[in-house]
């Protein structure tokens, strides 16, 4: 009996540590998987810039407002921008100029995927990737931004 | 061992799955009820819209002048910070720049300002913001200015603020302006007026009308779930109000003391079930809002009711949300359906519609019918906002 219960313990340990592990996995998968369907090529980027359009509003007003400064200086070959959960695109763009827009490395998320709450947010999101696969997700931060730019 | 196994189970059972309270929605005057009328739709009618003005606004409304017999269409642009209108018949926009800046020179129409349209020639304006409301006249200029909520004031220890909104605006009836009313987070919620009623006169200030005991039982989810709507009936000044987890609807007099309530429920939903059963939730620190929107906006729910004073009727919107997995997809849009009781809110008809098409929060009743603004329309030509009129016909 002892060893019963000593043998279904492991079990369930074991079973929740890979269950942790798992989680984290997942969600990059997920997240490479949402890139692609926004467009292919995203997969390719270093680093790319999520920014919701309903949320932390002062959080996306920062956040927008850095990827217009820094539109210029970031290699487009490497950093992107990505917008998502636009509804009127009248209003959106009355607020991001299109001479942004019309960048190679900006895109719209037409159909919302980063909208799904697997990886959806209420804060502007960094996203960081390496040999085409998602490495980490954090909170938009400008400074911590710009120290990965100096990097890529 | 299987004794173990057993005891095992037995507390896995009990302590995971706890009960959710469950509130049903008596089926008479909602599933059973005299089917005698629907909301058919007859015309429409487009207004146009510059190049900074946008589908939704959060306010707006069709107003009637009843001495002219002319209908606006009035609404505030954060964008410009403008207040806009047009009559039926002319279309033609006419924008009105407030002299409105605060100390730290920010306008005042941003984009949580709501609107009263009297007429050409005066508004009102309330600042969430600043909690200030504004009378102006029709070049802008501030005739009067009133204090409804101090935010500066330390000793200000009010547990309720205006919330108005294009889905639950202000109101005037005679000197008084009422306002509904949203609510910090309680674990008690006897006895706080959800409606406040400021008089222009004496600046005098009363909150009417606290949250059922309903909210008392359990906590609910987002706070629009705790955000009231009423209407008013001005020929006999009862003010009639509405609580997104409730199926009753409750009349009073203008002092807030109830006259009468009645049951109003949907056909489509016939339960509403809380968030957690215990109302302390709203209390904790460590609350997943994740998980409240998701709840929130995929639990049926009760929404703006309006007064039509030219059919002497009622009409209540119940929103029939999408479920939790399309929430999580990202598909949050409801479709709705109005509610038509008559003068005594005995139910006499419902109408669906769908939310991708139509947005009730831009709502209007004129003697017409309803007035429905069409985001199917607007995303194929974005110069103008397009509204359906539904006719109430009987079956």
């Amino acid at each position: 009996m002892k060893s019963r219960i000593r043998f279904f313990l492991i079990i369930f340990i074991l079973f929740e540590f890979s269950g942790c592990k798992n989680d984290k996995h997942n969600e990059y998968d997920y997240l490479n998987d949402t890139l692609e369907k926004i467009h292919m090529s995203l997969n390719n980027y270093s680093i790319i810039l999520v920014i919701p359009n309903e949320g932390c509003s002062g959080c996306i007003k920062e956040a927008t407002q850095y990827a217009i400064e820094k539109v210029d200086a970031i290699d487009k070959e490497t950093t992107a921008v990505i917008f998502t959960g636009i509804g009127d695109m009248k209003l959106f763009k009355l607020h991001v100029d299109n001479s942004f827009l019309v960048n190679r490395n900006v895109f719209i998320d037409d159909n919302n995927y980063f909208m799904n709450s697997e990886v959806s947010s209420v804060y502007p999101q960094t996203i960081k990737l390496k040999n085409r696969k998602v490495i980490s997700k954090e909170v938009f931060d400008r400074s911590t931004f710009d120290n990965l730019l100096l990097v890529n | 061992m299987n004794r173990i196994l057993y005891i095992g189970l037995f507390f896995c059972f009990f302590c995971c799955s706890e009960e959710k309270k469950t509130f049903f929605i008596p089926e008479n005057n909602s599933k059973i009820f005299e089917n005698k009328y629907a909301f058919v739709e007859v015309d429409s009618m487009s207004f146009p819209i510059d190049s900074i003005t946008t589908f939704w606004h959060y306010s707006s409304a069709i107003n009637k002048i009843d001495s002219d017999s002319i209908y606006f269409y009035s609404y505030i642009n954060s964008f410009d910070h403008s207040i806009n209108y047009s009559s039926l018949d002319k279309q033609k926009t006419k924008k009105i720049f407030a002299n409105l800046k605060n100390e730290s020179k920010l306008n005042l129409i941003s984009e949580t300002s709501t609107h009263l349209f009297i007429n050409p020639n005066q508004f009102f304006i309330y600042s969430l913001d600043t909690g200030k409301l504004f009378h102006i006249d029709s070049i802008g200029n501030i005739k009067n200015e009133y204090g409804i909520v101090d935010y500066n004031n330390a000793n200000n220890t009010s547990l309720v603020f205006p919330e108005p909104s294009s889905m639950n605006p202000f109101i005037k009836s005679n000197d008084d302006i009422l306002f509904s009313c949203g609510i910090k987070s309680q674990i008690d919620y006897s006895g706080i007026g959800m409606v406040l009623k400021y008089n222009l006169k004496n600046n005098e200030k009363k909150y009417i009308l606290p949250l059922p005991q309903l909210y008392n039982e359990a906590f609910w989810g987002s706070p629009f779930k705790y955000l009231p709507s009423f209407a008013l009936n001005p020929n006999e000044n009862i003010l009639a109000i509405s609580y997104p987890i409730s199926s009753y609807v409750y009349r009073a007099d203008l002092n807030g003391n109830i006259i009468d309530s009645a049951s109003v429920g949907s056909k489509y939903f016939s339960k509403i079930e809380p968030m957690f059963n215990d109302v302390e939730y709203a209390i904790k620190t460590d609350r997943d809002y994740g998980e409240e929107d998701i709840f929130s906006f995929s639990n049926s729910d009760f929404s703006k009711l309006i007064y039509d004073r030219y059919k002497n009727l009622y009409y209540r919107v119940a929103f029939i949300r999408p479920n939790e997995n399309e929430v999580k997809i990202g598909d949050k849009i409801p479709d709705f359906s109005i509610i038509i009781t008559d003068n005594n809110l005995k139910k006499i008809g419902e109408s669906k519609f769908s939310g991708k098409i139509y947005d009730v929060s831009m709502m209007s009743v004129t003697e017409h019918g309803i007035w429905l603004p069409r985001k199917d329309y607007y995303t194929l030509d974005q110069s103008k906002i397009i509204f359906s009129l539904f006719e109430l016909k009987k079956i």
